[in-house]
């Protein structure tokens, strides 16, 4: 589903953020993506979402070549895919509800069909309860749980998290985990960036790891092709 | 992290629901945008206020101006359709001579119609507008003569056409002297050209200001919301989705500033009124400064809206958007 061909990249200041890498994840994968700070995790996260392009090499996104995609197109390919983050970015100055349908909006879904995808989203993650509240109110748990509710509440078939229990304890880690767990097992790819090695301990999925913006081969896996630990697919995600 | 509040966590998830879930409009795009612009707006109240009364008192200005052009206009036009022609007949001329000369001038190209004033009528007038009635008694005999107030055509008005019809009307061996009096017609008419070109540059100027305070307010709100626009990025939102908001928002100022700009204008007009149809009737002048039409006044918020639309739209996809992209 994903695949890097020699793919670098270089910021403007001429720092190499990513060079040479190359992989490919299956669909329906779930797979860390592991690294110090500062080793590329977040950059090659944003190359996925198109929010960065390559100095060179090529990316394919569920048979979509990168290079070929025309702007318009990188919209919705964005909006195809669920993005969480290590701060959530969720926005203070609406309640959750209106946090989680944010991409539906973006969308141009129905009014319906908002109502009852962020409803059962919220549901999925625990947070129906906390609908009307603001973010800033809720704990931090929640408000990752939040973001991920956000993030899936389209449905997306790829699933990019940077860091999202960076700022969460052990217990509160493993919760967010366990949620992230659920998707992959309805059908969703998963691509997890972490440094956390007490939940890569537990947790033994296949690993991309990067030092130093390289790809450094990971100890009893292969990076050029990471499908081995794959949860069996279950049933249609509901969110 | 604060504490999550105790009410509402104990809340039914469907009461929060219920709760949290905003009418049907503002989840489609343009509802969305619009329940945005308004948040904010109520959300900062002082500023947006202060905003607002900047946008209309520059606003104010240009209008209060086209008020006062608009009425000096209409006030001038009232003065050239007035402006007459007094003839004085020789005090030999018998009334019935004076009516038909009258007569005959009526015909006359150029002159638009004729009255003849009798000598009993002028005297009568004289008594009654003036305090040396008296005086006129001790003369014994009417010493006013016959006169034929003559109206020319609106073309014939203008100071030089109006002494070539009086030198003209001079030649009558009956009339003894022509009298007109269209000096302060004519120096009105030069003051009115002068500040139409001065309030037509101020009125750029202005405009020009409310664009900029229009443009600057934007662009506050741009690095205000930076978090909002990085989310709907990233969340794959196009530039119209995200620009949709601060579009609105540049139109909500205009209008509103239209508004207080009509607001302040038409009261800064009702004070200047009175003193003015004052100076007018100093000068004979039969009206004074009039209201503007309706649809003038109506066109005003509307005005507005359209220079708040284009300041933001300059804002957002003018030459300095890429600075103000990178910034924000």
């Amino acid at each position: 589903m994903i695949t890097f061909d020699s793919v670098s990249l270089r910021y403007s200041g001429g720092k190499a953020a990513l060079e040479n890498i190359s992989f490919s994840l299956e669909t329906g994968s779930f797979t860390f993506l592991t690294g110090h700070s500062g080793a590329g995790k977040s950059s090659l996260l944003r190359l996925i979402a198109r929010l960065e392009r390559p100095t060179s090499g090529r990316i394919d996104v569920g048979g979509i070549d990168y290079s070929r995609l025309k702007p318009r197109r990188e919209l919705a390919l964005r909006r195809q895919m669920g993005v969480i983050f290590q701060d959530n970015q969720l926005l203070n100055d609406r309640n959750l509800f209106d946090n989680v349908a944010l991409p539906l909006i973006i969308g141009g879904y129905g009014y319906n069909d908002i109502v009852t995808r962020v409803s059962a989203a919220l549901h999925r993650v625990g947070l129906e309860h906390a609908a009307d509240m603001q973010p800033e109110t809720l704990s931090g748990g929640e408000q990752q749980r939040a973001g991920i509710a956000r993030a899936l509440v389209a449905r997306p078939r790829l699933l990019l998290a940077d860091e999202p229990t960076g700022n969460l304890d052990a217990a509160m880690s493993e919760d967010i985990m366990q949620l992230l767990l659920q998707f992959h097992r309805s059908g969703v790819t998963v691509l997890f960036a972490t440094h956390d090695t007490e939940l890569l301990a537990r947790h033994r999925f296949a690993q991309l790891k990067l030092a130093g913006g390289r790809s450094v081969s990971p100890r009893g896996l292969s990076d050029t092709s990471l499908a081995q630990h794959q949860i069996p697919r279950r049933s249609e995600s509901h969110v | 992290m604060s504490e999550p509040r105790a009410g509402h966590r104990n809340a039914s998830p469907h009461t929060a629901l219920t709760r949290a879930i905003g009418s049907r409009m503002s989840y489609t795009q343009r509802g969305y945008a619009w329940r945005r612009t308004l948040a904010r707006l109520r959300t900062r109240p002082f500023a947006s206020g202060l905003t607002l009364l900047v946008l209309g008192i520059v606003l104010a200005m240009p209008v209060l101006l086209s008020f006062l052009a608009g009425a000096l206009d209409e006030l001038r036009g009232n003065e050239d359709q007035g402006a007459t022609l007094t003839a004085y007949l020789s005090l030999d001329v018998a009334d019935l001579d004076g009516a038909s000369l009258a007569t005959q001038l009526a015909a006359r190209p150029g002159i638009q119609s004729t009255r003849y004033v009798s000598r009993d009528e002028a005297l009568a007038t004289f008594r009654a507008e003036s305090d040396l009635g008296d005086a006129l008694d001790v003369l014994g005999s009417n010493p006013l003569p016959g006169a034929i107030v003559i109206a020319p055509e609106r073309a014939t008005a203008g100071r030089q056409r109006m002494q070539a019809l009086a030198t003209e009307i001079e030649q009558i061996s009956d009339i003894e002297r022509v009298r007109y009096d269209l000096q302060w017609v004519e120096r009105l008419r030069a003051v009115v050209a002068v500040a139409r070109v001065a309030a037509a540059l101020l009125a750029g100027f202005l405009t020009l200001t409310a664009l900029l305070v229009v443009g600057n307010t934007i662009r506050l709100e741009l690095l205000d919301r930076r978090s909002e626009r990085e989310v709907s990025h990233l969340l794959g939102a196009s530039r119209s989705f995200m620009n949709r908001p601060f579009v609105y928002t540049g139109l909500l100022y205009g209008l509103l500033g239209g508004l207080i700009a009509t607001g302040l204008a038409i009261a800064a007009f009702s004070l200047l009124k009175r003193p003015a149809d004052e100076l007018a009737g100093l000068y004979g002048a039969q009206m004074g400064l009039s209201w503007p039409p309706k649809a003038l006044i109506g066109l005003i918020p509307a005005t507005g809206a359209l220079l708040g639309l284009v300041g933001a739209l300059s804002t957002l996809y003018g030459p300095s958007r890429q600075r103000i992209y990178a910034d924000a």
